[in-house]
C-alpha cells in the first residue's frame, strides 16, 4: 500500500479587507492543492482524477457554528469550479448539510431545483429526510441522509478545523456526524469509537472520495461553537485522500496552537481523539504522521 | 426507551394517522418550530458549556450542541428543552396498555409523547419517535392547558407520559402535571427510570402512579442492549417505592439475553427485598424490531418460567404480558387464590374487588382502586 499523501497549501493573500476570502486567490489555492495532491500537471487533469462527466457529487461543509466558523462558501465555489472543469454539470453537484437553517446561517444560498444550477439544501428539506433502513458498524446504527444515499455518487468532505469539547478535534470524520439522524447518540466516551465507525460504513468509504479541510479560519479551543478569542486565520487548505491522516494533522495543528497559547493539551484535558487510532485499526488511514507524505507549500 | 413493554402499544403518530383524530376535534396545529423553554436541571460550566443534571448521563454540552437525548440544546450557555408542548404522538389508551394493572382498572389515559430518549434500547418498538430528533417527526403544538381541555372533553381521568421517554420532556411533563392537578386530572409516568434523584423526587409528588421498565438485572445488558446503567434505575425504584408512590414494573423478556433462571431469580429477590412483595411485575413478550431483529419472539414457556420464579420468590402479583388470553393476565387474590380482575388483552371482563379487598376472603389488594 502506498503512503498516504497530505498537502498543506498556504496563501496569506487569500483574505479581503473584510476578512472574507478573495475568489481568485481561493481558486488559486484549491487548484494548486489539487495539482499537488494528485501529482497532475494542471488543475483540470487533477480534478479528472476524482471526477468524470456524469458523476453526481456532493460537498459536505460543516455549518454548525454560523458564518464565522463554518466551511467557506467561497471555497465551496472553488471546489465546484474544479469539479465543473472535470466535465460535471453544475446541477450534478449538491452542497448539503443537516439543515437548511445551518446552510443559510453559514452564508450558503439554498437551491432545491434540479437542472437549475448548483443545488444546495439540507436533509431536513421537505421530501428528503433519512434512509429507510439502518446502516450499522460496531456501535453505530443510523439512518443516513438520503442526499448521501441516493442523490450523489461521490462526496467531498469539506470540514473546517476546530477544537471540540467532547471529540477533541472536529475535522473531517467528525463532520460526518451531519450524515446521520442521531448524532447525539455518538458523543459518549469522547466520541470513540463512533467517529471512526461512522466513517467505516461501507457506503461512506465508497462515496467519500476526498477531504478538503478549510483552514482559512480555525479555532483551537472552546469549540465547536464560535469563540472569537481562540480563532486564528492560517490562510491554509489541507487536502488528502486519507481521512485519518488529515484529522491527525488537524490534531497536531490544534495542539501546536494550544501549546503556544498556554492551554493544556487535549490529552491533559481528557479529550484526546483516540478515535484516530480506532480509525487506523479499521483500515481507514494512517494516524502516524511520520508515515504520511506531507507536502507543505506557501504560494502567497 | 420507556415503553419497553414490547407490546403493540404503538401510539397514534401524527405523521401516520393520529393527527386527524385530535387535530380535527380540537383544532390542533402542527408546527415546524421547536420550543425555547429553559431546562430545569443543569449547571453552567466554564465558558458557554453546561452539564445536564437531569439524568445520570450528565451530558457535557457546549454551545449549539445537544445532549444524548437530542431534545435539549445549549444556546449560548443556557440549556433549553426543544420539545415543551411539542407532542409527536398521542392517543387515548386503556390504562392496562401502559401497563398499570392495579391503578383504576378499566379507565382511560390520554397518552402523550415527544421525540427523544436518554437511552437507546436495541429492541425499542417506538424508535421512530424515541431515537430521533424533534425536527425529524411531525409535532403538534399541545400546551398543558390544551391537554387538560382534551381530558375534560373526553372524560379521560388520567394523563400518561409515555411511548418515548418522559424524562427527556421533563419540563413539559412537570407543567402538565401541575395544570392537570388543578382540575383533578391524574398523572402517570411510564419510564425507564434512568433519572437523577433530585428531579425524580420533585416529580413524584405530582404523579399518581409510575411504571418503570426494568430492562434487565445485569449491568452488562444495560451497557450492551440499553446503552444505560442498571444501578441508577435500581436507585430510582427505591426512591419511588419508599415515597409511597404506586409502582409497577415491566420486565421485557428477551430470548437468550435476559431470561436466565439466575438473572430472573436475582431480579425477583431484589424486588422483594428492596421494594416489596406486592409490587406488580409484568413479564412481557419481546417481538423482534429496530436493531434486534435476529431474535425470535419470546416463547410463552419462557414467560411462564419467569412468572413461576416470581411466585416462588414470594412476589404476589406477577403477570405475563403481550400474550392475550393467558391466565397470567389476571389478578388473583394472594390470600385465597380467587380471580379478582379478569382481563383479555387491554380489556377488563370482570372485577371482583370491594373497596380494594378480595370479594371472597377480604384480603387487602394493594393498588389505587378508587
Amino acid at each position: 500500500m502506498s503512503r498516504s499523501r497530505l498537502v498543506v497549501i498556504k496563501n496569506h493573500n487569500i483574505y479581503d479587507s473584510d476578512g472574507g476570502l478573495k475568489r481568485d486567490q481561493t481558486n488559486k489555492l484549491i487548484s494548486h492543492a489539487m495539482v499537488r495532491l494528485t501529482g497532475s500537471t494542471d488543475s483540470k487533469s487533477a480534478w479528472k482524477k476524482i471526477a468524470a462527466q456524469g458523476d453526481r457529487f456532493g460537498i459536505k461543509p460543516n455549518c454548525l457554528s454560523g458564518r464565522m466558523l463554518s466551511s467557506s462558501p467561497v471555497m465551496a465555489d472553488a471546489i465546484v469550479a474544479g469539479l465543473q472543469s472535470a466535465g460535471l454539470r453544475e446541477s450534478d453537484i449538491i452542497i448539503w448539510e443537516r439543515t437548511n437553517r445551518e446552510l443559510e446561517r453559514a452564508g450558503y444560498n439554498l437551491n432545491y431545483a434540479r437542472n437549475s444550477g448548483l443545488r444546495c439544501f439540507g436533509t431536513d428539506s421537505r421530501g428528503v429526510g433519512y434512509s429507510d433502513s439502518f446502516y450499522q458498524k460496531g456501535k453505530v446504527a443510523s439512518l443516513i441522509s438520503k442526499i448521501f444515499e441516493q442523490e450523489i455518487d461521490k462526496n467531498i468532505n469539506f470540514p473546517i478545523l476546530k477544537d471540540h469539547s467532547v471529540a477533541g478535534v472536529s475535522g473531517g470524520l467528525k463532520n460526518l456526524y451531519g450524515l446521520v439522524h442521531n448524532p447525539n447518540k455518538y458523543h459518549p466516551d469522547n466520541c470513540n469509537p463512533y467517529v471512526a465507525e461512522l466513517s467505516a460504513l461501507p457506503i461512506v468509504r465508497e462515496k467519500n472520495v476526498l477531504t478538503i479541510l478549510d483552514m482559512t479560519r480555525m479555532q483551537y479551543n472552546g469549540g465547536p461553537g464560535y469563540m472569537p478569542r481562540y480563532l486564528v486565520k492560517p490562510g491554509t487548505v489541507v487536502m488528502s485522500f486519507d481521512p485519518i491522516a488529515i484529522d491527525a494533522y488537524g490534531y497536531k495543528i490544534i495542539e501546536d496552537y494550544r501549546r503556544k497559547n498556554g492551554l493544556p493539551s487535549l490529552k491533559e484535558d481528557k479529550r484526546e481523539p483516540l478515535w484516530l487510532e480506532t480509525g487506523k485499526r479499521l483500515g481507514l488511514g494512517e494516524s502516524d504522521l511520520s508515515q504520511v507524505e506531507i507536502i507543505e507549500e506557501d504560494i502567497t | 426507551m420507556a415503553c419497553g413493554a414490547g407490546c403493540a402499544c404503538l401510539p397514534f403518530n401524527p405523521v401516520e394517522n393520529g393527527l386527524a383524530l385530535f387535530q380535527n376535534a380540537y383544532a390542533l396545529e402542527t408546527t415546524d418550530t421547536l420550543s425555547h423553554v429553559k431546562a430545569m436541571y443543569y449547571k453552567k460550566l466554564e465558558g458557554t458549556a453546561i452539564e445536564c443534571e437531569l439524568c445520570p448521563r450528565h451530558c457535557l454540552v457546549t454551545d449549539l450542541e445537544r445532549g444524548y437525548c437530542g431534545v435539549r440544546e445549549n444556546q449560548g450557555g443556557e440549556y433549553y428543552t426543544l420539545v415543551h408542548s411539542r407532542a409527536c404522538a398521542m392517543n387515548i389508551d386503556p390504562i392496562e396498555k401502559k401497563p398499570l394493572f392495579h391503578f383504576h382498572p378499566g379507565t382511560a389515559a390520554f397518552s402523550i409523547a415527544t421525540a427523544g430518549c436518554n437511552v437507546n434500547c436495541k429492541f425499542c418498538q417506538n424508535w421512530d419517535i424515541s431515537q430521533v430528533r424533534p425536527e425529524q417527526v411531525t409535532n403538534v403544538e399541545l400546551p398543558p392547558d390544551e391537554i387538560v381541555r382534551i381530558c375534560q372533553a373526553r372524560s379521560v381521568p388520567t394523563v400518561a407520559y409515555t411511548y418515548s421517554e418522559p424524562i427527556v420532556f421533563y419540563e413539559y411533563m412537570h407543567d402538565t402535571c401541575v395544570e392537570g392537578r388543578k382540575f383533578g386530572i391524574k398523572n402517570v409516568m411510564i419510564t425507564g427510570g434512568y433519572i437523577e434523584k433530585e428531579p425524580l423526587k420533585k416529580i413524584i409528588p405530582l404523579m399518581d402512579a409510575i411504571k418503570v421498565d426494568l430492562k434487565s438485572y445485569s449491568q452488562q445488558y444495560y451497557e450492551d442492549v440499553v446503552n444505560g446503567e442498571l444501578q441508577p434505575v435500581l436507585d430510582a425504584l427505591k426512591i419511588i417505592h419508599d415515597d409511597g408512590m404506586w409502582l409497577e414494573l415491566v420486565y421485557l423478556v428477551v430470548p437468550t439475553m435476559n431470561d436466565s433462571t439466575k438473572e430472573l431469580t436475582d431480579l425477583c429477590r431484589w424486588v422483594k427485598t428492596n421494594l416489596s412483595d406486592h409490587v406488580p411485575i409484568h413479564f412481557t413478550r419481546f417481538h423482534p424490531t429496530y436493531l434486534m431483529t435476529n431474535l425470535p419472539p419470546t416463547p410463552v414457556k419462557t414467560l411462564e418460567k419467569a412468572y413461576d420464579i416470581a411466585r416462588q420468590s414470594g412476589l404476589k402479583f406477577p403477570y405475563i404480558g403481550n400474550v392475550p388470553g393467558h391466565s397470567a393476565e389476571h389478578t388473583y387474590c394472594p390470600g385465597c387464590g380467587e380471580l379478582l380482575i379478569e382481563r383479555l388483552g387491554f380489556r377488563i371482563n370482570k372485577i371482583n374487588l370491594k373497596d380494594g379487598m378480595c370479594g371472597k376472603c377480604g384480603t387487602h389488594i394493594p393498588g389505587v382502586w378508587s
